[in-house]
């Protein structure tokens, strides 16, 4: 018996894209994301499981950029799929059948955008034959989105501004009077 | 916030409208709350003082700039309010509406450029 250890290809790219009439902003959580995949020789013509390993959306808080509620989900013209399910940060696609193809490309709704600037890490994915007893396929090691080139989010009018006196609310406020002014949204 | 802010730093730009000029001989303060309470030290925030103007917040006195750059986004918890409170700004020279306030928000501010990115 021979073993083999998993086949690693290039890494995916992958890009975002804003939900349809919308523009492709900072912070937004209904946006489109596009994963590109290099296939190589060994993909599972006849089934497997992809899973994703998604970074956090921001902070240290445990939001990831694949989405529960709404719901995450997945596309693709090369992958029958049949099924695929979030579990904390992993992102797991079921599909019965690989339509070879030069390239593999998963389009996944429901993508939460970076809330600055910046490359995303923390992108892996993995690939497993459909035996009864799984076998890794592939490893495709991190990766990153570039998230600088997203437009930053433009708001009208929904800030509160208040002139202070002497630390009490006034408004009015005489002209030409130093005072405090607060802001808060 | 419409959308969510990171708890791990950030800088407001207040800009204000050219009929509340600020003034290089005025004292001002801040007062942050919430997101916007100063990582440590005390609040409020004198402009004059050095040690708090560079580990606070950048101050632009320049009148053909006229506006403010404070750090903050150190605050951490679920739904809290970006406030300042604001003193030493001159109201308007006549009752009427002001031109418009712009309020900017960046992930990263360079004191010695003035440049703010991200």
């Amino acid at each position: 018996m021979i073993f083999r250890t998993p086949s690693t290809q290039a890494a995916p790219t992958c890009s975002v894209s804003p939900a349809t009439g919308t523009k492709n902003v900072l912070g937004t959580s209904n946006g489109k994301i596009r994963f590109t995949i290099e296939p190589g020789t060994h993909f599972p013509k006849y089934g497997g499981t992809i899973t994703f390993t998604i970074p956090t959306w921001y902070g240290a808080n445990l939001i990831y950029v694949f989405s529960s509620s709404p719901a995450t989900t997945c596309s693709s013209a090369q992958l029958d799929i049949v099924l695929q399910q979030l579990n904390d940060n992993q992102y797991t696609i079921r599909f019965k059948k690989y339509t070879p193809a030069s390239s593999i490309i998963i389009e996944c709704s429901n993508y939460r955008n970076p809330v600055y600037k910046k490359i995303v890490s923390g992108f892996s994915m993995t690939v497993e034959d459909n035996e009864s007893i799984q076998n890794k396929i592939m490893d495709y090691n991190d990766w990153s989105l570039d998230g600088t080139g997203l437009d930053q989010v433009e708001y009208a009018g929904s800030i509160t501004k208040q002139f202070y006196i002497n630390d009490v609310a006034k408004k009015p406020v005489p002209v030409q009077m130093i005072s405090g002014l607060e802001f808060s949204f | 916030m419409p959308i969510p802010v990171e708890s791990s730093g950030c800088y407001m730009k207040i800009q204000f409208p050219n009929d509340i000029q600020m003034s290089g001989t005025s004292i001002y303060t801040y007062t942050g709350y919430e997101m916007m309470k100063p990582e440590q030290g005390s609040s409020p925030v004198l402009t004059e003082d050095d040690n708090l103007y560079t580990r606070f917040q950048g101050f632009a006195t320049d009148n053909t700039q006229n506006y403010f750059i404070i750090k903050g986004c150190s605050g951490s918890g679920a739904n809290l309010q970006m406030r300042v409170r604001v003193t030493g700004i001159t109201s308007p020279s006549a009752d009427k509406s002001t031109g418009l306030f712009k309020f900017d928000l960046y992930k990263d501010f360079n004191a010695g450029s003035y440049q703010l990115t991200n």
